[in-house]
């Protein structure tokens, strides 16, 4: 029941403020007051049925950033609206585009969300609203689902269209003729959740939209974007990225919020010499359930698809033990079907389940109504992300919880032990790059699909060479110039061999033997760690052992098992420079970005029992290596350096994993990437550099731009990896900094922070002499 | 490094093979037996074919599909508003493309169009030597579309139309009419032959209904690739099979035309091509018609499965015509020699509500119970809806018996 859920938050808090067991282990307990709101008046230029229906729908005033927006849409400016969850942020697109569809029905705009349960929950909304202005606005969505009988009355009807990236690439632009009325009259373009366009999603999208505004303006129009970004530091520059255009932001929230309590909890050590904490799934679990067992609608994110499900079964299993209906607990995460997410959704806005835990697929606005508490199963890599989550809970006002429990990495570490870092403006910036050349060369092939090039076009910003870009798909006979243009030769559908969602275009589905059906997909790249034969793969709970990976035909198959272990896979990885973009001499060494080839071999897996964590086996792993081209940052120490620092060759071997185990925790910090984005590797000779050298690349085939952003500022990123391994209270390496002494030696950890000083070191030059 | 060489070198992401350089550029030469046209927009090339009426292709000759009757081109085309479709006015239509996805990226280099006039059937086909002659070739078809009233296509209304709109906007050309009375022959040829054919591909039209042999015909899924070939090799000859595949595809669209017609005369072949125009009765709503249809079917069907299903088809039409009783007597054939559950089920009704034979009634519901509660029936899930509306069935006509008995007593 949710009778009087305030009580319910209070009575916990009481609880733990006298609970002194969980006070120590608290580094940080901030209250963020309730927030009052700044309003502004209906602007003059609104249509009074516009007006009329805001009324009626008991809005009587604007919140500042909504009337700002609504100016800025008026002016023709592109703009993106800064604001965290429940600030209304939807009005700032809705309002300027009604105003617009009222005043001239032949008007249209397209709305893009990241997802597509997304899209179906702002479709009500909308609907709402324009029901209460009393028009006859068409709202439709267009998506996979979209029934084929359907489709046309859309093209031809929909003032608004509501969609996401993946399906504008794949459904709509290389059909762009069957959208005539769409294009002709495009005034407003709506991009939601703008953050998550960032890494390889963003560097599609970015070219996603050069195919766009290609066609638009084929068909005599010029749209203006409206977006909608989390709070994070370079929203201005992300949506300018992305638009290739100028921007304005919009970042004064006018918006009232409830009383927070946002708490950063770090599970004791358990073990000092290993700097081994207490479990951050268990203390999760423990967290969670305490507010779970009072009746306080919950939700836990976790960082991995494993997390989930593992957090899953542990909370079901406390529920039965109570007595309680296990089903009051739900999983949710990529790769669960879309009926099956649909269900879980509908459940927790109707109060049907009470707990979920999910991956960040829940962070976004999904309408899940409101919970109370959020519990952040470690740090969610982000520091916007973990406002996000924190804003799950508590969204319609009223005192909400957000609990962020430390895993024993450094970044969880380092973020829990600097809470004024946390709590203050966020660092990360956003990063892509729409002109990494697979990605690229994907979306020329797709616009030369839409329509021929013509010679002199540009396709976007794009810095390359377009010719030459045209000139090479000629010679693989998939364009044909004549006259002066390039003409589509091939018999493909280019957009069908690209997903938006990865940097390769390749998907393993996973195949349930037993009941014959598919129960998920997972990217090529990291299939082979995931589901290499005997792996134990989990889906709703449930597991399921690899029976056989089948490379060539991109299928796993899997049997449901049963069993008290899940498994954990290790590969060795090699890398190779191809070409250097820059290097630059520093006072520590010297600091390079350039195109890499690593190419990665999996070795074995290990067995690892439930709830104990133990090592029960383990076992080799066949499957041919992988070749991918990247960027890369690196790293190189001068030749005698070992000397200097007074160890031998292995030492410093040891001391350079070291220092890499460091930066590939502390990197995804500083540009705004998830964990898996990034990798670093660590040669005592590289063969390229023939030095000590500290490699840390994008993980994505062609690169993202991580590398390169994190060239453009190692030192800072080397004092702050300092700063975590000088302040962790272990004596010579855990997990948490360096990496356990078993792995990284008596003196890596040692080493590693000489190493870091090194590389921190920067020349005292106030002029702008760069390299 | 140079960008083609990262491009080489990301090769192998894209997994593009490598490549023999380009041959240097080859003139567009002539076509045999094509003509030059030229307009506003430029020139493509153009070849005529003339065939008088009586003019054969497989077992029929090509002026039988004039002079069909409004009826039977109504059922033709399963619209009685396409009965007053005129073939003789209507342009035959057939494209060759550069892809069979579909989207903006897909070109129809090789537009056959064709019509009667006076003492025969006129084929033109329309050919651009190179992209860039497309606009001159769509403007010359929008010519010849406009002389004509209707179209007439295998698959048109998906493929072909579609994919001629969307050439005509991406050349920001006025299209022409597009929308004209269509009668798609697919669909018809669906409808009277998938009982015969595993697929009603126009090929196996041919083969099976219209008795033509093609020799060295090309497979449709090969044309992109041999105009490819053309236009970097520049030989014609290599055309040569794709213009006379196209020309015939034509030809067959107008056999087609005679062969259904025949066919919704009542004038088919087999079983299967009578129960085809029998169900396309039911579903145009004329029962009478569909009873003597499916009457037609049952005379010429030998298969036994065939005939259960054809039987059943009659039941029902007649049924929907008013004839209770000889429907009544259908379904009790058809109970009787297969056990039919649909048919045991109707006969049920056609007992408790006109026949007011309670007794009747019960003993059919017992027999359909029966077959379901075996073991088989069981094991299936989708019967288990069937299961409890006989269960309902029963215990219904138990309470109606027993009121029967009380008031009797």
């Amino acid at each position: 029941m949710r009778g009087f859920p305030d009580h319910d938050v209070d009575r916990f808090l009481d609880e733990i403020r006298r609970d002194d067991d969980f006070q120590k282990n608290l580094t940080s307990w901030k209250v963020l007051p309730a927030r009052e709101a700044v309003t502004a008046p209906f602007p003059d230029n609104l249509d009074p049925r516009l007006v009329a229906a805001m009324k009626s729908r008991g809005i009587e005033q604007l919140f500042s950033h909504q009337a700002q927006a609504a100016a800025l849409a008026a002016a023709g400016k592109n703009l993106v609206v800064v604001t965290p969850t429940a600030s209304g942020k939807t009005l700032c697109y809705n309002l300027p585009v009604l105003n617009e569809l009222l005043a001239r029905p032949e008007s249209r705009a397209l709305y893009l969300f990241p997802t597509k349960a997304l899209s179906a929950d702002q479709l009500d909304e909308l609907h709402g609203v324009v029901t209460s202005t009393g028009s006859d606005v068409k709202t439709f969505t267009f998506d996979g689902d979209t029934p084929a009988d359907a489709r046309r009355a859309i093209r031809s009807a929909g003032h608004i269209v509501v969609t996401n990236p993946d399906m504008l690439h794949s459904g709509i632009l290389p059909h762009h003729t069957r959208w005539v009325k769409l294009f002709e009259n495009l005034k407003f373009v709506v991009l939601d959740e703008l953050h998550h366009y960032r890494g390889v999603f963003g560097s599609h999208l970015a070219n996603v939209l050069r195919r766009l505004k290609r066609i638009c303006k084929f068909y005599g129009s010029s749209p203006r974007f409206i977006c909608c970004s989390a709070t994070i530091a370079n929203p201005g520059e992300l949506a300018s990225r992305l638009l290739e255009e100028e921007v304005a932001v919009v970042d004064q929230n006018g918006a009232p919020s409830g009383e927070k309590h946002f708490l950063l909890y770090n599970p004791p050590v358990v073990n000092r010499e290993l700097g081994i904490r207490r479990s951050v799934i268990k203390q999760s679990c423990d967290v969670a359930d305490r507010f779970l067992e009072k009746g306080c609608p919950t939700i836990v994110f976790a960082r991995s698809r494993l997390t989930v499900e593992v957090l899953t079964t542990y909370l079901k299993e406390r529920m039965s033990r109570r007595h309680k209906n296990p089903d009051l607990i739900q999983g949710y995460r990529g790769g669960y079907l879309p009926n099956e997410r649909r269900a879980i959704e509908g459940a927790l806005r109707d109060g049907t389940v009470m707990g979920v835990v999910s991956t960040n697929a829940l962070e976004l606005g999904i309408d899940i109504g409101s919970l109370e508490v959020s519990v952040m199963c470690g740090y969610p890599g982000t520091v916007a992300s973990a406002w996000q989550q924190a804003g799950r809970a508590g969204r319609r006002q009223g005192r909400s919880v957000a609990v962020l429990i430390a895993s024993s990495t450094p970044l969880d570490q380092y973020m829990v032990g600097h809470p004024d870092y946390f709590f203050g403006r966020p660092p990360e910036g956003a990063v892509l790059n729409p002109d990494n050349l697979v990605i690229l060369m994907s979306h020329v092939k797709c616009a030369a699909f839409e329509l021929p090039f013509e010679d002199g076009e540009r396709f976007g910003g794009c810095r390359e060479d377009l010719g030459e870009l045209l000139h090479f798909l000629e010679e693989h006979r998939v364009l044909r110039h004549v006259g002066n243009r390039w003409h589509w030769m091939a018999d493909v559908y280019p957009a069908g061999d690209v997903s938006l969602r990865s940097a390769t275009t390749d998907n393993v589905v996973i195949h349930d033997l037993v009941n014959d059906r598919v129960i998920g997909e997972i990217d090529w790249a990291s299939a082979p760690l995931i589901v290499h034969d005997e792996a134990i793969y989990l889906h709703q709970s449930r597991q399921y052992q690899i029976e056989k990976f089948d490379v060539e035909g991109k299928r796993a198959e899997a049997r449901p098992v049963e069993v008290d272990y899940y498994t954990d896979a290790e590969a060795k990885t090699d890398i190779k420079v191809l070409d250097v973009f820059c290097e630059q001499a520093e006072p520590g060494g010297q600091r390079a970005h350039g195109e890499v080839a690593v190419t990665t071999l999996p070795v074995l897996y290990k067995k690892i029992r439930f709830h104990t964590h133990e090592n029960v086996g383990w076992g080799y792993i066949h499957l041919p290596e992988q070749e991918m081209q990247t960027t890369s940052f690196w790293f190189s120490y001068g030749e005698n350096d070992h000397q200097a620092l007074g160890v031998t060759t292995e030492e410093m071997g040891l001391g350079l994993k070291a220092l890499a185990n460091i930066l590939a925790q502390v990197a995804p910090l500083y540009v705004m990437a998830e964990p898996h984005d990034l990798r670093a590797v660590a040669m005592v000779q590289s063969p390229f550099t023939k030095r000590p050298t500290v490699y840390v690349y994008d993980n994505h085939p062609g690169g993202v731009g991580f590398s390169e952003r994190i060239f453009d500022d190692c030192a800072r990123l080397f004092r702050a990896a300092g700063e975590l391994v000088g302040g962790c209270v272990c004596p010579d390496g855990c997990p948490s900094c360096v990496g356990p002494a078993l792995e990284v030696g008596p003196r890596g950890k040692e080493i590693a922070l000489r190493l870091l000083a090194l590389g921190g070191l920067e020349e005292r030059v106030d002029s702008g002499v760069g390299g | 490094m140079s960008l083609t060489d990262r491009l080489k070198r990301l090769g192998a992401v894209h997994r593009m093979a490598p490549v023999e350089p380009l041959p240097p550029r080859e003139p567009a030469g002539d076509v045999a037996g094509f003509e030059p046209c030229a307009n506003g927009f430029g020139t493509f090339l153009m070849r005529e074919r003339f065939y008088p009426l009586t003019h054969a292709h497989g077992c029929h000759a090509l002026g039988e599909a004039l002079g069909c009757e409004e009826k039977t081109l109504g059922v033709l085309a399963r619209d009685r508003r396409m009965g007053t479709f005129d073939v003789s006015r209507a342009l035959f239509l057939d494209t060759e493309t550069t892809g069979l996805s579909g989207g903006t990226g897909t070109v129809a280099f090789l537009v056959g169009v064709a019509g009667f006039e006076a003492g025969g059937f006129r084929v033109r086909q329309l050919f651009m030597r190179d992209f860039d002659e497309e606009p001159a070739l769509l403007f010359g078809l929008s010519l010849l579309l406009s002389e004509r009233t209707g179209l007439v296509t295998y698959n048109g209304k998906t493929f072909d139309m579609p994919l001629l709109a969307t050439r005509f906007v991406a050349n920001r050309l006025a299209a022409p009419e597009l929308d004209l009375p269509h009668l798609d022959l697919l669909h018809a040829a669906r409808r009277l032959w998938r009982h015969d054919l595993q697929e009603v591909t126009l090929g196996a039209v041919e083969r099976s209904v219209l008795a033509i042999v093609r020799t060295g015909d090309v497979p449709g899924m090969m044309i992109p690739a041999l105009y490819f070939q053309y236009l970097t090799e520049r030989r014609p000859a290599a055309l040569e099979p794709v213009f006379s595949h196209n020309l015939l595809d034509l030809l067959s669209l107008v056999s087609v035309i005679a062969a259904g017609a025949r066919a919704c005369r009542g004038e088919g072949r087999g079983a299967g091509e009578h129960y085809g125009v029998a169900r396309t009765h039911d579903s145009m709503k004329s029962p009478g018609e569909a009873v003597e249809g499916y009457r037609r079917a049952l005379a010429a069907a030998t298969e036994e499965s065939l005939q259960r299903t054809i039987r059943k088809g009659l039941a029902r039409a007649l049924a929907r015509a008013g004839r209770g009783d000889e429907a009544a007597a259908e379904w009790r054939l058809v109970s009787e020699r297969w056990e039919d559950l649909e048919a045991l089920e109707a006969l049920a009704k056609w007992a408790e509500h006109r026949m007011r034979d309670l007794a009747m009634a019960s003993e059919l519901v017992e027999r359909a119970l029966a077959k379901l509660n075996s073991p088989l029936f069981r094991s299936i899930r989708a019967h288990d809806r069937q299961r409890a509306a006989f269960l309902l069935r029963r215990e219904r006509l138990a309470a109606k018996r027993a009121r029967a008995a009380r008031a009797s007593s």
